[in-house]
């Protein structure tokens, strides 16, 4: 009797085990998943963020850690690419507000290393250096949070209240935010002589 | 804000006044009025600001998006985990600040010593001074012998060094003779 209780004791543990360890290659796969899709993704909104290659690099890094601690916590999102957005923005929102952001800035800037390139994307083909140089000068000079609004409304295609949402602020705010910014954007460019 | 709409006789009487800046952003958002868009679509004036500022809007989210997908090429994500990675300034920051932190402790001990040599020359002087050892204190506790030739000869032996450092005299002198004293 002993021994067909060992025998179901270590069917069950068996059991136990296998599902474990089904559930965790699952988070890997889902882990994998999420890394290859939204990588990309994630260190471009850090890079103009924060206007750092080397930076934003360390900032994606760590989202991904944060991403893959709370799988292993056993989190579970209906959509994580909306979450690791928020989780990017804030990371870079608290850096740039550190204490050492501006001896950071110090390094190569976005400026610096979009200039470096020879290969113009067609779409950039169509605006001239003027105009692109009028624009990354304004984007500069906006605060951090109409930073963050513009670039989560406008380039990575968020809706107003998402990014309300996301940035927890209201609404409204964003809205104002996206006014601001995109009134300096086309001061800029009217002052360029575009049309 | 000039009337143009009144002019133009394109729109009813109640939406002749042209939309403001902030109105024609709202609606470039997708944002507005049904009487705001009407206006929009009669007012030439207004067509013409919606329509740069949507430009504006386009060309900037154009410039960013290129310019950052350089840093970002597609596919060169590696699938492996993350492991903490630190940029190269990051890294310098993280070595310079010790070494900055212990530049500060010795210029801050310095300036302390310096303070208290100051406070030393006034009342408490004497108190002060015997509670500041002297290198010469220092050397006596260290150096038990008196015989300081000993220790300035460049042909001493190891046994005369030893002795020295133990606190003994040199049993053995430097021409060789034993010291009568020594067993």
């Amino acid at each position: 009797m002993a021994a067909v209780n060992r025998m179901a004791e270590d069917g069950l543990q068996g059991a136990r085990r296998t599902v474990t360890g089904r559930r965790a290659a699952q988070r890997i796969d889902e882990y994998d998943d999420l890394y290859r899709r939204n990588q990309a993704r994630i260190l471009r909104l850090c890079t103009i963020l924060l206007r750092n290659p080397s930076e934003a690099e360390d900032v994606t890094q760590e989202v991904f850690l944060i991403l893959y601690r709370e799988q292993q916590r056993g989190e579970r999102r209906v959509g994580w690419a909306p979450w690791l957005t928020r989780v990017a923005v804030n990371a870079c929102h608290r850096r740039r507000r550190s204490r050492w952001w501006d001896a950071l800035r110090a390094q190569p800037t976005l400026d610096a290393a979009e200039l470096a390139t020879d290969t113009p994307t067609p779409e950039l083909q169509a605006i001239g250096s003027e105009q692109r140089r009028a624009i990354r000068k304004v984007f500069a000079s906006l605060s951090a949070r109409q930073q963050e609004v513009f670039l989560l409304r406008h380039v990575e295609g968020y809706s107003t209240d998402d990014v309300a949402e996301m940035l927890g602020v209201r609404t409204g705010s964003v809205k104002q935010h996206l006014f601001r910014a995109t009134h300096a954007f086309q001061r800029a460019l009217q002052s360029t002589g575009a049309p | 804000m000039t009337d143009h709409v009144r002019r133009s006789g394109l729109v009813p009487r109640q939406s002749w006044r042209c939309l403001r800046e902030w109105t024609l952003v709202r609606l470039a958002e997708g944002d507005g009025t049904s009487r705001q868009l009407r206006h929009l679509a009669h007012c030439e004036h207004c067509a013409m600001r919606h329509a740069a500022i949507v430009q504006a809007r386009g060309t900037a989210a154009a410039v960013l998006r290129a310019a950052a997908w350089r840093f970002s090429p597609p596919g060169s994500a590696a699938l492996d985990l993350p492991r903490p990675r630190r940029g190269r300034a990051q890294e310098l920051i993280r070595l310079a600040a010790p070494l900055a932190v212990a530049a500060g402790l010795v210029v801050a001990f310095a300036l302390g010593t310096h303070h208290a040599t100051e406070i030393g020359s006034g009342a408490g002087a004497p108190a002060l001074a015997a509670a500041d050892p002297s290198l010469d204190d220092v050397a006596r506790s260290v150096f038990t012998i008196d015989d300081a030739s000993v220790w300035l000869e460049a042909d001493a032996d190891d046994t005369r060094w030893e002795a020295a450092l133990l606190g003994d005299r040199p049993c053995e002198t430097s021409d060789g003779s034993t010291d009568p004293l020594c067993d």
